[in-house]
């Protein structure tokens, strides 16, 4: 098996390999995750006037396989907050465990103390830090979105711990497909309403159903707005093949 | 040196049901000068009235910064205070750090409600001898929280605790509607200041040097106010007649040589080994070993 997390580290490259990965022997950091299995690939983040709109595909991959067709790789928190995930779906379950453990303990509190975008963000930011700190990453890249004090807010975050904010997000391969088209389409149109962020966030995922060989047509759509969160049913779109036959070597 | 057989230790009961080293911590509040905490719709403030030893010593610390959303003014031993206190900023830091935003008032009380409430059961140990007017904004508005040494905690529109303090509460009763309609925190800091000025003996009067004030709200982060801007306020309070002679304050319950002086003639220094030690160093220089300032 490959070798997922391989720096030039002394410290790591020292670490006794058992089957081909590290080890999680007595005095060694753990290694769970360090050849994630199945994995969801780009979800994409669109910012829109008075509201964000997530977006991703519902397929996990095992390896190049596509092994699962229905899985869903979006959260809604609250009514202001949700979450989609790509990378590891095990960690991302993990994760999800984290979520409702702390939303429950809020719950319990009775205080009308609860996740905004901006809370989430930065505590995922510390998980995610805090993992990777002991050699022992999840595997996985957010984008946090909703309304924080109803301002649109939407928050990416690595497997690394690396945070930022931005008006449009994609992880993954999307950043190489999707992101400089949502860059120019925000461009043209930085005043967004909703239908356009819907249209525009549908149109990446499609960019990428024809260039990423682990993405489908399958997808689901999550939308905050003022008057709440919504994680939509998953749709299906239809791929319009027409001009692969021009693609050289296609056939 | 013990007042019964029942007070020993903090865990044992007296046969009429109460725990009297808790109420001696209790006690300990009262010897502490006297801290006021009022709030309005949108702000909550706290003002002290600070110690000094001697003219050439400073004033002792009575009101501490826990966080940009909430502080603390103390009443009882300062050491215990600056224990809490280093607690208190600790849990907040961490909140932030965690969550990018301000901890919430009842959670920060929650927390030091546990801290606190375990000195109160197990035998090593004593309970904490501070009492604490809690100021603070958050998603639910000002508040005003009191923390006893007990570890119970009440929510609070106004409240003082202190050396008497109970004249500061008549106050409070009498001005409730008036000072949580206030419109301005001015208004809402004056009738701290008038509170408090009714727990000063007669021959004192308020000034900058002798009161702290502090001030937090919505889109005010908190703020221990300057001598100057304390004077500004102050200058209308005092010229404002007081309110009537209290009578003559009968004894606490503890040891006069503990007591608040409630007149100009202090006591002689009292004599070493009973509450406050004195100690010489190597460079024949005396220092009080304990003195309830705070």
């Amino acid at each position: 098996m490959a070798k997922r997390y391989d720096i030039n580290s002394a410290l790591l490259r020292d670490l006794p390999l058992i089957n081909g990965s590290h080890s999680s022997a007595v005095g060694q950091p753990k290694a769970h995750t360090q050849s994630p299995s199945v994995s969801g690939t780009a979800v994409i983040g669109v910012a829109f006037k008075g509201g964000i709109v997530l977006a991703a595909d519902t397929v996990g991959s095992y390896g190049t396989l596509c092994k699962l067709r229905t899985i869903p790789r979006l959260l809604r928190v609250n009514k202001s907050t949700v979450l989609a995930m790509s990378g590891d779906y095990a960690d991302f379950q993990y994760i999800e465990q984290l979520i409702a453990k702390k939303t429950m303990q809020d719950f319990c509190s009775d205080d009308g103390y609860e996740w905004t975008p901006k809370s989430l963000h930065s505590w995922l930011t510390r998980i995610l830090y805090n993992a990777r700190s002991k050699f022992d990453p999840l595997w996985n890249s957010y984008v946090v979105g909703g309304l924080e004090d109803g301002v649109p807010y939407l928050g990416g975050l690595t497997m690394l711990g690396i945070s930022y904010t931005a008006p449009y997000m994609a992880t993954g391969f999307g950043r190489f497909i999707a992101q400089p088209f949502l860059a120019d389409q925000l461009e043209k149109n930085p005043e967004m309403d909703e239908a356009a962020a819907r249209e525009v966030a549908i149109h990446s995922l499609r960019l990428l159903y024809y260039r990423n060989r682990e993405s489908s047509n399958k997808y689901q759509l999550t939308v905050v707005t003022k008057d709440g969160s919504v994680l939509e049913p998953i749709k299906e779109f239809e791929g319009v093949w027409d001009t692969a036959l021009m693609i050289r070597g296609y056939d | 040196m013990f007042r019964n057989q029942y007070d020993n230790d903090v865990t044992v009961w007296s046969p009429q049901g109460r725990l009297h080293q808790i109420e001696y911590a209790m006690e300990a509040v009262k010897q502490g000068s006297a801290v006021v905490g009022m709030k309005n719709a949108t702000h909550a403030v706290v003002a002290a009235v600070k110690r000094t030893p001697s003219e050439l010593a400073s004033y002792q610390k009575k009101i501490f910064a826990i966080d940009e959303h909430c502080g603390v003014g103390i009443a009882g031993l300062t050491a215990d205070a600056r224990n809490i206190n280093n607690f208190l900023q600790t849990e907040c830091l961490n909140h932030r750090y965690a969550f990018s935003r301000p901890m919430p008032l009842n959670r920060l009380v929650g927390t030091l409600g546990n801290k606190m409430q375990v000195t109160t059961q197990q035998e090593s140990g004593r309970p904490y001898g501070v009492g604490l007017l809690m100021i603070g904004f958050d998603h639910k508005g000002p508040h005003l929280i009191q923390i006893d040494p007990s570890a119970n905690h009440y929510e609070c529109k106004g409240m003082s605790i202190g050396a008497r303090s109970q004249s500061a509460r008549t106050y409070l009763e009498k001005h409730l509607d008036e000072y949580l309609g206030a419109q301005s925190v001015e208004d809402l800091v004056r009738h701290a200041l008038r509170a408090l000025r009714d727990t000063l003996a007669n021959d004192q009067e308020l000034s900058s040097k002798l009161i702290s004030v502090a001030v937090v709200g919505k889109d005010h982060p908190f703020q221990v106010y300057d001598d100057e801007v304390v004077q500004e306020l102050i200058s209308v309070v005092v010229k404002e007649p007081r309110a009537a002679v209290r009578p003559a304050q009968s004894g606490f319950a503890l040891d006069a040589d503990l007591m608040e002086d409630d007149d100009t003639n202090r006591p002689p220094p009292p004599e070493p080994g009973v509450s406050v030690a004195t100690a010489v160093d190597q460079h024949g220089r005396t220092e009080a070993g304990y003195s309830p300032s705070g």
